[in-house]
């Protein structure tokens, strides 16, 4: 559905985007995560046919985005900093919107109203900013979108209003299998919602996943064991970080969770324990076992 | 709605239109209170109407207009692109789904219609205006017609200039400021250049064809618009201009990186350029600016160079860099200064060989001397001198200058009030022209410059009334000075013997007397049919007190005594030597002067003294003269030593 292959994206000298790479399928959503400046919304603008990248491809439905008309009416877009032009009223923005999105659906706008419960007649520059990206919320939806790119989407609204908000992003996937790629410097924000994790760090993609592989993959568990722990456990399994707490042990192990549990089993502990796994901590212990410093990545 | 065609939006345009109405309304408002609405308050006085009109019609006459038709499309074409120089509606706009071009074009198109409707209502109005109010005969409807041209052509060159500046900047004032430059920037530079070369070259003579033919002709804001008739391959030009722009600017969209928005320069090939261009003009501006305000000395004239030139760098770097700390980026100033200073060593040292070149006798189909020169009069064959003796003077005193340079340029610059032009046309068709401004002394004592004073041809083409036909003469009017009698001369055959009078006494006058700083006895209307022009053309010559034939002439035809002031018309005359006299430099408050004086009646005297008086220049005055006219008018003059008659100087 979103396919980026081999983006290079130079600013300058500086290389914003390095050999990025990208696959949304259709139906999911996908959470972008990284820290600021990692190249979040510099791929997401080149996803939205703003930016011209100088190396890659980047692809929606198919087909390739930059000045892509057909394409760029099934995005609908939330950028990061809104723009609305000066002296418009929610209608005069929401008929524009009608005049250049071919699927605009003027009954689910008159539904959405009662949603967000903001007034039609306002000047959108008037209102504040969390109100303004409900508005954004609300055209974009309008248009039926095949697509939807999100980029910091509920900042600056408050709990209630990002319930609604991802609720209806939610029934949207539901009901229309759109795919949606939502950016985020907080991965618990997402943990909840994807499907799909992207995490981005200085410009290049360290690490894209199904969210439910890869939490099956990694596996955080107690075990006390009677007499020292077993040294050949490190050699028979992949341990990515061992803690020891008085004597109990607190593991975090990749790997096939049956193949795990018979192998901790064999030299029969006193206590074995899987403890439930935050996306986070998936993270942090699968790229810093790669290397990576990636507590200071994601927070 | 789908895009109507696969060239414009309508949705932009119509967003555009609801947006920017307001600017083209403005600009009606301003067109309107700046002329017709003044036709219709003042409706009964339709003489003041009709020279309104005819003001309002030519645009060079009516400055406003030309203001107006730079800063409305500059607004508009600043205001329609705002949005590609804001991060975020750059984003937002270029993620609709439009390619870069519908938006370009639809921008464009919605931009011209701003600008045409008020212009064209304006257009409709005149045309009422001729139609029912205007009287005038100087106007056609063909001059209408011509005013909504070149009204249009020069808001949309303007426009797409600016349209163009927003493509190279990703800054809205500097996407102005910029579009401003480059309006002005053909004229400007030219004649920055051209002053400095004036300043470093001895003899430079400004090249007018550059001027008249590109310079002010290549963009039409300066120019090439104005006066009475337009050339159409100019027209053509503009429009070619106007696509240029167009297209340019449209690729540039296409190439535009929208991340670069907020960068003063949006394009890396072109900040050298940006660069270097703002270092060389402002290195041009600093030289000038020294050159004038100091001395004409060198030091100070490459001084101002170096420091405009650095100048200029930092801030060009300032600009492109959007920070003050600029200072410590100047590496790339060297390689300016190194190219700077070969440039001008070539020019002061002259390499090129433009100050010494002296065109071979046997080249020379013609040679021109005069006071200013330009490439017009010298293709002009009539105001050349082909005699070889006046070749040969000129050449002789093109030397002269020459091997007089450090001389002259050690001068001070005020005291080097002569100018001299000369120029030659070769027979290879090329020309050659330098301007000198030399001391006085050194131009009255160059034996050749009187020796080209008294050659025949160059009195010929120095003298209008030898290119008149005197079958065309209609009226010759005399008019005395100090006298309010005028002479009208209206037959035939004394016209004819009359200018013949003229011609001779030209032909006769000696150098001394062609450069004299007496008064003449009178000025001379001559008024002639010129089958081009419609209105009476004139020329003025005078009736120089060393015209002898014309003097006879009239004493013969009885017009003598009325066609000059002459002791009939003088009381008395009073004579003071003003020798060492106090408040000298006030000679026009004759009477506050306290010396010796003499009072004189005796009428040969008085004809004397009359004949003799100087009052053109101020130098060298001994005696002043005060005749008293009998019509209470007061003629003062002075005398040197060598001028002032015997009987003055035998006697105060």
């Amino acid at each position: 559905m979103i396919r980026v292959k081999n983006l290079d994206k130079y600013f300058g000298n500086f290389k914003a985007l390095d050999n990025v790479n990208l696959n949304v399928p259709k139906g999911s959503i996908y959470g972008l995560v990284g820290p600021n400046g990692a190249g979040k919304t510099t791929l997401i603008k080149h996803l939205t046919g703003i930016y011209k990248q100088n190396n890659g491809d980047v692809e929606i439905l198919g087909e390739k985005v930059y000045e892509n008309i057909n394409i760029k009416s099934k995005i609908g877009y939330i950028p990061d900093d809104l723009y609305f032009f000066p002296q418009y009223t929610i209608k005069n923005m929401a008929s524009y919107y009608k005049r250049i999105y071919s699927d605009w659906n003027e009954e689910r706008y008159q539904k959405l109203k009662k949603v967000f419960e903001i007034d039609e007649n306002k000047k959108v520059n008037k209102l504040s900013k969390g109100m303004q990206k409900q508005v954004l919320f609300w055209l974009t939806l309008s248009i039926m979108p095949k697509v939807m790119i999100l980029d910091e989407p509920i900042d600056g609204l408050d709990p209630l209003m990002r319930k609604k908000v991802w609720n209806l992003i939610v029934e949207d996937v539901a009901e229309r299998e759109t795919t949606v790629l939502i950016s985020s410097h907080n991965l618990k924000e997402l943990e909840n919602i994807c499907d799909h994790v992207g995490i981005m760090h200085k410009g290049k993609m360290l690490i894209e996943s199904n969210l439910d592989e890869l939490k099956s993959d990694v596996h955080k568990i107690q075990i006390a064991y009677k007499n020292d722990f077993p040294t050949n456990l490190d050699k028979e399994l992949k341990i990515l970080y061992k803690e020891k707490r008085g004597s109990i042990y607190l593991l975090i192990v990749k790997g096939n969770r049956e193949k795990i549990v018979s192998t901790f089993n064999k030299y029969n502990p006193i206590i074995l324990d899987i403890l439930p796994l935050s996306l986070e901590e998936v993270f942090i212990y699968e790229l810093g076992g790669a290397g990576y410093e990636i507590t200071n990545i994601i927070f | 709605m789908k895009s109507q065609t696969s060239y414009f939006n309508k949705a932009i345009i119509i967003e555009d239109l609801k947006r920017f109405w307001g600017i083209g309304a403005l600009y009606f408002l301003a067109l309107i209170f700046s002329g017709p609405i003044f036709f219709l308050i003042d409706i009964e006085n339709t003489d003041t109407i009709n020279s309104y009109f005819e003001t309002y019609i030519s645009i060079d006459n009516h400055v406003f207009q030309i203001i107006f038709a730079i800063i409305f499309p500059l607004i508009l074409g600043t205001l329609i692109f705002r949005y590609m120089q804001l991060k975020n509606s750059t984003g937002m706009i270029h993620s609709f789904p439009f390619t870069r071009n519908i938006l370009f074009n639809s921008h464009v198109l919605a931009s011209s219609i701003i600008l045409f409707i008020p212009i064209f209502v304006n257009f409709i109005i005149m045309f009422f205006i001729y139609n029912g109010i205007y009287t005038g005969i100087n106007i056609t409807a063909g001059d209408i017609y011509r005013w909504l041209l070149v009204t249009l052509i020069l808001n949309y060159t303007v426009f797409l200039m600016t349209v163009f500046t927003g493509m190279i900047s990703g800054v809205s004032l500097i996407q102005a400021i910029l579009s401003l430059i480059f309006l002005l920037l053909p004229l400007g530079l030219t004649g920055l250049v051209m002053l400095t070369l004036d300043t470093m070259l001895f003899g430079y003579a400004v090249n007018d064809t550059i001027i008249e033919n590109f310079a002010l002709k290549v963009i039409p804001i300066t120019g090439g618009l104005f006066g009475e008739n337009i050339n159409p391959l100019l027209i053509i030009w503009y429009i070619t201009l106007l696509v240029i722009l167009f297209l340019v600017s449209k690729f540039l969209y296409n190439r535009r990186n929208l991340e670069s928005a907020s960068d003063s320069i949006v394009f890396d090939i072109l900040k050298p350029i940006f660069k270097y261009g703002v270092t060389f003009c402002s290195m041009i501006l600093g030289g000038l600016y020294f050159s004038f305000a100091v001395t004409k000395n060198h030091f100070w004239l490459y001084f101002g160079f170096f420091i405009g030139a650095l100048f200029g760098y930092i801030i060009a770097e300032m600009i492109i860099r959007k920070s003050i700390r600029a200072f410590n980026k100047l590496y790339g100033f060297i390689p300016f200064v190194i190219a700077a200073g070969l440039f001008f060593t070539i020019i002061d040292l002259d390499l090129i060989g433009y100050e010494n070149k002296l065109p071979n006798l046997d080249e020379i189909e013609g040679a021109y001397f005069g006071s200013y020169v330009n490439e017009k009069s010298l293709k002009k064959d009539d105001l050349l001198i082909r005699n070889k003796n006046g070749i040969i003077y000129i050449l002789k005193l093109h030397e002269t200058i020459i091997n007089n340079k450090s001389e002259i340029e050690n001068t001070l610059s005020e005291n080097r009030n002569r100018r001299i032009a000369i120029g030659y046309k070769l027979k290879n068709g090329s020309i050659l022209m330098r301007e000198y401004s030399v001391p006085q002394k050194m131009f009255n004592n160059n034996p050749y410059i009187k020796k080209i004073y008294e050659l025949k041809e160059y009195k010929i083409i120095n003298n209008s009334i030898f290119r008149i036909d005197p079958n065309k003469i209609q009226i010759i009017k005399i008019n005395p000075m100090y006298s309010n009698e005028i002479i009208t001369i209206s037959n035939k055959n004394e016209i004819k013997e009359f200018i013949e009078a003229v011609k001779a006494d030209i032909l006769e006058e000696s150098y001394e007397e062609m450069t004299t700083k007496q008064e003449p006895w009178a000025y001379i209307n001559v008024e002639y049919i010129d089958n081009v022009k419609s209105h009476k053309p004139m020329i003025v010559p005078e009736w120089k007190k060393s015209y002898k034939n014309l003097e006879n002439w009239l004493k013969e035809k009885g017009y003598y005594e009325k066609a000059r002031i002459t002791p009939n018309d003088i009381e008395y005359a009073v004579v003071k030597n003003i020798k060492g006299a106090e408040n000298i430099d006030n000679i026009y408050d004759f009477e506050s002067i306290k010396s010796k004086k003499i009072e004189i009646k005796d009428k040969e005297k008085i004809e004397k003294l009359l004949r003799t008086y100087e009052n053109f220049s101020l130098n060298n005055k001994q005696y002043a003269v005060v005749f008293y006219l009998k019509n209470s008018n007061r003629i003062i003059g002075w005398y040197s030593d060598e001028n002032v008659p015997d009987f003055i100087k035998n006697s105060i």
